[in-house]
């Protein structure tokens, strides 16, 4: 027991560590940052020296940079990441608001990327000739193509020419709310799904050449069971590893997915808080992200060994 | 020759005139020439050759296993159904039924996401419809028929905690589950130490009594398959020169190929000291 909990120990606290070092660099940068929060505020207006002031002294700017940061820090490790400078509300509740269209967005654009990844890669790897020809074209054209024109490709065809798709918004109730976020999916996970896709198909196009599958195929395996009960389980490997980095990263390119279709999500707001220096809140979302990613990267190291005996410590396997 | 032909009928594999081609026009290449074999129940058929005579490729054709392209024509006859020429769905049914093979590296041959358990049951299981249930009790009996200690125990493992020598008998435990009449070896003992590779040569003689298997033995050993093998059938360049009764190939041997083969045995060369090969220091 205690040799897998001991390395799980281990993993939890450099996932901490490695937090810790984020939110130094990201409260470092925005103080590096040229402009200043109160400028936003007073909008150019003239206001008095004491309005000012109350205003430094809200968010202790006048306070030198490394208190700043602990005083900061301390409220992120309870949960409050200060008050939003636009938008006159705590961070936490802000966000909080914006979490659920995200995670529906970023899941939805998941399931679409395994699914289409997964299947259009192995189905590739195994029937060869033209379906893998067009199946390299495609993805490739769709690795290139950044996720912005993807959208506003997609808007102008599926939602303007063609009226399938609303162009806009994120809807109400779920099933109105995949309608609405089918079109922003699919632009998010586009690019994804072709990385997945190339993958799958290498990694499958290698165990279908292992001598295993060869014996699978001498004893009469139905070819279904060759590919999916013999072949896919080592093929499978190396997209696990890939798929937990990719849709991490879909948080980031939500940035520009929802603000091309005008989503409230986190990625929107990050966009608008960058815009107007809003700090706190842009300090709370990179570390929203970063622990997402640090997190998912914990998972796929968690499942390696369930998915390759070979890697199972020695101690704890027997 | 009709007492030839009655041999061929009662032969689990008859293998005549088998021509395999590959490659179109200028740059085609025959690989096999003619083959013919034949293997009877109970019968340890030796195949041996240098790399590339094509011993494997005969024995492949024998499980329907043609590299990509190739043209085959003859006959292939396994329990009496042919496979040259024939459908994905005869093949299917001869690999289930009646053949199974075995190979040179069991370390690749074995699919290392299974626990030996598993891996053994998924024949049973793949091509019988047998219960998860029934396959593990049968599992465990061919493990110990096979010779390996503490079966329960063993069916949990995975294969990288085997020996090779383990896992070639876990091999031979898969490819008896289906109850073959025909055990086609491919160089099975060759990556194994000495000791190991007899252990398993005597496993295979055991398996020919008690089952009556009819077994074909692929090896570059001619030591080894004249003290295994009833027969043994020389082949070079996709040809057999020379077959026989093994003890007559071993002690006469007719075609200069053989006594070339016997000629390099380590264990025939002179006991002085080899020539060191010249050159850069």
């Amino acid at each position: 027991m205690s040799a897998w909990l001991l390395p799980l120990a281990r993993r939890v606290g450099s996932l901490a560590l490695v937090l810790l070092a984020t939110s130094f660099i990201v409260f470092g940068a925005m103080y590096l940052a040229p402009g200043s929060p109160e400028s936003f505020l007073v909008r150019g207006n003239s206001v008095t020296a004491e309005t000012l002031q109350a205003i430094r002294d809200q968010y202790h700017l006048d306070e030198p940079f490394l208190s700043q940061y602990v005083l900061w820090l301390g409220g992120v490790v309870q949960g409050d990441f200060g008050l939003s400078i636009q938008f006159r509300q705590p961070v936490s509740e802000l966000i909080a608001s914006r979490v659920p269209t995200t995670a529906l967005l970023v899941g939805y654009a998941a399931v679409l990327i395994l699914v289409i990844g997964v299947l259009v890669g192995v189905l590739a790897a195994v029937k060869r000739g033209g379906v893998d020809g067009t199946a390299i074209v495609v993805s490739t054209v769709a690795m290139a193509t950044p996720s912005f024109v993807v959208a506003m490709a997609l808007t102008s065809l599926f939602a303007v020419t063609l009226g399938w798709f609303p162009a806009f918004g994120a809807g109400e109730g779920f099933g109105d709310r995949l309608w609405h976020l089918t079109l922003p999916a699919v632009a998010l996970a586009l690019s994804s799904a072709a990385l997945v896709l190339r993958t799958t198909r290498t990694s499958m196009i290698g165990a279908l050449g292992k001598e295993y599958v060869e014996t699978a195929r001498v004893r009469g395996f139905s070819s279904s069971r060759v590919v999916w009960g013999q072949a896919f389980r080592g093929g499978i490997v190396p997209v696990v590893t890939l798929a937990g980095l990719v849709i991490s990263g879909l948080l980031v390119t939500t940035t520009i997915v929802e603000t091309v279709f005008g989503l409230n999500g986190i990625g929107s707001l990050l966009v608008q808080a960058v815009n107007v220096k809003d700090f706190p809140v842009v300090q709370a979302v990179i570390l929203i992200i970063v622990a997402v990613f640090v997190l998912s990267n914990l998972v796929v190291d968690l499942l390696y060994p369930v998915l390759e005996p070979r890697a199972r410590a020695k101690g704890g396997a027997r | 020759m009709s007492g030839s032909n009655q041999q061929v009928d009662a032969a689990v594999l008859a293998i005549d005139d088998l021509r395999l081609d590959v490659g179109a026009g200028e740059t085609a290449v025959r690989i096999l020439d003619g083959v013919g074999l034949s293997c009877a129940a109970g019968e340890i058929v030796g195949l041996v050759g240098e790399s590339g005579s094509g011993k494997s490729m005969t024995l492949r054709a024998a499980v329907g296993l043609a590299p990509k392209g190739a043209r085959l024509t003859g006959s292939v006859r396994v329990a009496g159904r042919e496979l040259v020429g024939a459908g994905r769905r005869e093949v299917l049914r001869v690999r289930r039924e009646v053949a199974a093979m075995i190979f040179q590296d069991p370390r690749a041959h074995v699919n290392p996401y299974q626990r030996i358990g598993a891996f053994v049951a998924d024949g049973l299981r793949r091509t019988r419809g047998w219960s998860r249930t029934r396959a593990a009790q049968q599992v465990v009996s061919l493990l110990d028929e096979v010779g390996l200690p503490d079966p329960e125990t063993l069916a949990d493992r995975y294969p990288h905690e085997l020996s090779g020598g383990m896992l070639q008998r876990v091999m031979i435990a898969s490819a008896l589950s289906t109850e073959p009449r025909l055990l086609l070896a491919d160089e099975a003992t060759t990556a194994l130490d000495v000791t190991t590779q007899a252990e398993i040569m005597g496993l295979l003689r055991r398996l020919r009594e008690e089952r009556g298997l009819a077994i074909v033995f692929v090896t570059h050993d001619l030591d080894l398959a004249a003290a295994s093998c009833d027969r043994i059938h020389v082949m070079q360049s996709g040809v057999v020169v020379e077959q026989g009764r093994a003890l007559d190939v071993f002690e006469r041997p007719e075609h200069p190929y053989t006594r070339k083969l016997l000629d390099a045995m380590p264990s025939r060369l002179d006991a002085e000291a080899p020539t060191p090969i010249g050159g850069a220091a």
